[in-house]
């Protein structure tokens, strides 16, 4: 395995007197597409948040290629690689995704609009607001932006959400180009099937705290995981 | 300049533009009811109408930046809130030190 890009060790995290998080860890891993998979109100999506810069952690580091972050700041990693998609709608109201995708081409210089929206099978819709589009449709959109901009570490916070299965390959199909492209994915959500097929790989948020799973085979193969994650019909299948 | 800004800057000076309208209508009709003094640029300006305004178009633009979908955007830029916010203020700051040098 290659050395993580980015790392969130061992942090963490209460709001009020609620603890979310004990000590969990995250790591973002070049080419490797890692799914952070736990029940809501887990604490997976404060974990990518902390790991992205969006919310400080109370305990545990962040690092970046080795080097420990002092205070980590979404824009500031953003300079040095992550794209952060949020679990709620990204873009502006007030411009065409078209438009919106230019500006990832124009700051970064990376990748193209043309070549991001053939990827993800947006061309006809660069011209429309995002108020115009289905989900699957934005969601894709969404990701032309990962793809114009194209990063060195994604984390995606539920992309999967209130979309079609169909759109579903056409997203996880989006991810493999990422990582085969030397990215290193992380994505969150409860759309199981979906997530276990894309990922390499499987980090289990629970309790305060992660345990990486190893590949999907194994995740599907570990008895707590399916007991509490997956549920009762999992848990009474025979193990191999 | 990177493009996005040339966005902000524009959204921001018709933001402010509005604003100065309606202010300037407001102090207008106020000035009409309450004296026969002549209404001028004068009247529409004063170094508290102008704080005022600023402050105003400070908690407009905060609000404006603030809604999660964009802030998001502009931070995936590589911009934070207040970066986005204070690039929202320019044409303001701008426009009301001009429009006080004009009526001063």
């Amino acid at each position: 395995m290659s050395a993580p890009f980015l790392e969130a060790d061992c942090v963490g995290k209460s709001f009020g007197d609620r603890r979310i998080l004990s000590s969990a860890s995250l790591r973002a891993v070049p080419g490797e597409i890692r799914a952070l998979l736990g029940r809501s109100g887990m604490g997976k999506s404060t974990l990518l948040k902390i790991a992205a810069g969006i919310i400080p952690a109370d305990t545990g580091i962040v690092r970046l290629n080795g080097e420990t972050l002092s205070n980590p700041s979404l824009p500031n990693l953003v300079r040095r690689g992550v794209f952060y998609l949020p679990d709620h709608d990204f873009f502006s109201r007030k411009h065409t995704i078209g438009a919106q995708l230019e500006f990832f081409e124009q700051t970064f210089r990376r990748s193209t609009v043309a070549q991001a929206a053939k990827t993800a099978r947006i061309e006809h819709l660069l011209n429309r607001q995002m108020k115009s589009l289905s989900g699957g449709e934005l969601r894709r959109a969404e990701l032309a932006a990962a793809l114009a901009r194209k990063p060195l570490c994604l984390f995606a916070d539920e992309p999967f959400r209130g979309i079609a299965p169909v759109d579903h390959d056409a997203l996880s199909e989006i991810f493999r180009v990422l990582a085969s492209d030397g990215c290193a994915v992380v994505i969150t959500g409860h759309e199981v099937p979906s997530l276990l097929d894309v990922a390499n790989h499987v980090t289990w948020c629970t309790a305060g705290t992660t345990y990486e799973l190893g590949s999907p085979a194994t995740a599907r193969e570990t008895f707590a995981f399916r007991r509490d994650y997956l549920g009762p019909a999992h848990a009474t299948r025979a193990i191999g | 300049m990177r493009f996005p800004l040339r966005h902000l800057l524009v959204r921001g000076a018709i933001v402010y533009v509005l604003l100065r309208i309606v202010i300037a209508v407001f102090v207008f009709k106020a000035t009409k009811i309450n004296s026969n003094e002549p209404v001028t640029l004068t009247n529409t300006n004063s170094l508290l109408l102008q704080l005022g305004v600023v402050g105003f178009l400070v908690v407009v633009n905060y609000v404006n930046t603030d809604r999660r979908h964009e802030q998001m955007l502009w931070a995936n830029l590589g911009y934070s809130n207040w970066v986005t916010m204070a690039v929202l203020m320019i044409p303001a700051v701008i426009g009301e030190i001009a429009f006080g040098l004009m009526t001063s």
